[in-house]
């Protein structure tokens, strides 16, 4: 069998199984728009940005979405209570091959109702089914608390750690730090250099991150940490999810620091989606929302170390 | 400059020494800044450590010259290239070339990176094409069982897996940065 075809056949059988999967838990798949006037404002992210013009009208700032997040949450306020989708996504600035494309394909789904322990469940079913159709098999998927592996990897316990606690456990650790770090870079310091290089092959969930990485997830009952789930597998990080921020009021602070942060690095910034904002308080809580990345599906079902790998145009090649 | 413009074999002054990256990824966090998770080797002890950057720190970069040279011969510890333009050698040591020896064989043409004139290491093209020069026939039944792949050991000795449809005398790319089979060239 020629490579492309044998490619072509596996990602079909990836897709066939994730689409029969969601049909018999009673999902409906959605289209979302891969060009939006408001993308994520992720501090960190760099986009493929546009303009739209049409004929007689003035023009649009405009970007490609980096998740189909915001327009997925549009529709569980607009009452959907199961969805999902397979996004094309897109972001700039990241390596060419390896384990990053400038557009890869993510799966993200919602349920209504539910939290990011039932999520947790939900995905390693899955995984594990599409694992099965290429007669894959892994043990129990390990769930670890961020709180514990920073303990025991790096001595600090994120209950009650403050910026100063942070940078001293960094300069006992002898990691360098900057005058100019946050406490999300220094807790991310110390879990690049001591917590994510012990989480090794095995798949393993990493939960309830700081609230410095909360991103757009909902706080736990104690108010201490993120309800955040990320699933790493053979090394590479396959999944983020959360019990989804249903709070405009919070929403807003967050986009609003985002927003700040953004201009500090002189990056572009968008208008906040106003629109997301007005149907958040329609979604339940809690709701949980999960994004995949299926092409590193693709890699870790079929053993392949590379995603250029798994897709029939890497952009590797295309430029 | 910026960890961003980290390369593989970007020579850096970093605590008082010259470094050289042999391997980088970009990372993102869910939030909050990007890092670079570098890994580099000490130009002065030949040790590897991994260091993480915030793409806001700054580091000093040093300029290195790249050299065409073709890999000549393998003496015991020593590996000498050629640069075949005014025939000039330079020899690099096994902890000086590290992963990427194994992908060496006679007339390969690679970038040698020097500082001060003085050569530090290698950069391989990133796919090399070999001939196949031992490796099993086909079984019958091997695609039903799952069992897509097998060990084939190529003309400079490098083993890696390669589809069942490859024979002996077969020529293959292999891609030097995972070290696996890419595609068989055609005859």
């Amino acid at each position: 069998m020629i490579e492309p075809q044998r490619i072509a056949e596996e990602r079909q059988k990836i897709n066939d199984t994730i689409r029969a999967f969601f049909r018999l838990r009673d999902y409906i798949e959605v289209e979302t728009p891969t060009l939006v006037a408001s993308p994520d404002l992720a501090p960190n992210f760099t986009y493929f940005e546009t303009t739209l013009i049409a004929p007689g009208e003035k023009s649009h700032q405009g970007a490609l979405i980096t998740s189909p997040e915001f327009s997925m949450k549009k529709l569980l306020g607009e009452g959907l209570e199961k969805i999902f989708t397979f996004a094309r996504v897109f972001r700039n600035f990241e390596a060419l091959g390896g384990f990053h494309n400038p557009e890869f394909t993510m799966l993200e789904w919602y349920t209504q109702g539910k939290d990011y322990v039932a999520m947790m469940d939900e995905t390693e079913t899955l995984v594990r089914e599409v694992c099965a159709a290429f007669g894959r098999n892994f043990p129990t998927f390990k769930r670890v608390r961020v709180r514990d592996l920073l303990l025991e990897t790096a001595g600090v316990d994120l209950d009650g750690a403050d910026k100063a606690a942070l940078q001293t456990a960094c300069v006992r650790l002898k990691i360098s730090t900057d005058s100019s770090d946050t406490e999300s870079d220094l807790f991310y310091r110390l879990f690049l250099a001591k917590a994510e290089p012990t989480i090794g092959k095995e798949p393993t969930f990493l939960y309830e991150y700081p609230l410095c990485q909360a991103a757009l997830a909902a706080k736990t009952p104690d108010g201490k940490y993120a309800q955040r789930v990320e699933l790493y597998m053979e090394g590479i990080e396959l999944s983020n999810g959360f019990t989804e921020l249903t709070d405009p009021v919070e929403q807003r602070a967050r986009f609003a620091s985002e927003l700040a942060e953004r201009r500090t690095n002189g990056k572009p910034t968008f208008p906040i989606d106003e629109e997301l904002l007005r149907l958040l308080p329609s979604v339940r809580q809690p709701t949980f929302g999960n994004a995949l990345g299926v092409d590193r599906l693709h890699m870790i079902v079929t053993g392949r170390s590379r995603i250029e790998a798994v897709l029939l145009f890497p952009a590797s090649e295309l430029f | 400059m910026s960890p961003n413009e980290i390369k593989k074999g970007t020579v850096i002054r970093y605590e008082g020494d010259l470094w050289i990256v042999v391997d980088f990824q970009r990372v993102s966090p869910g939030k909050g800044s990007s890092f670079v998770r570098t890994k580099m080797k000490s130009l002065k002890t030949g040790k590897v450590v991994e260091n993480n950057f915030k793409s806001s720190d700054s580091l000093d970069f040093e300029d290195v010259q790249y050299r065409r040279m073709q890999y000549l011969y393998n003496d015991g510890n020593l590996y000498t290239f050629m640069d075949n333009t005014n025939y000039e050698q330079v020899s690099l040591s096994k902890t000086d070339l590290g992963d990427d020896a194994k992908y060496l064989k006679e007339g390969l043409e690679v970038k040698v990176v020097l500082h001060d004139a003085q050569a530090l290491t290698i950069e391989l093209p990133n796919k090399i094409e070999y001939t196949v020069k031992v490796t099993e026939p086909a079984v019958k039944g091997d695609t039903a069982s799952g069992n897509v792949s097998k060990d084939a050991e190529l003309d400079n000795g490098l083993k890696v897996r390669v589809p069942i449809f490859i024979q002996e005398g077969d020529q293959i790319m292999v891609n030097t940065e995972s070290g696996e089979y890419v595609e068989r060239v055609a005859k």
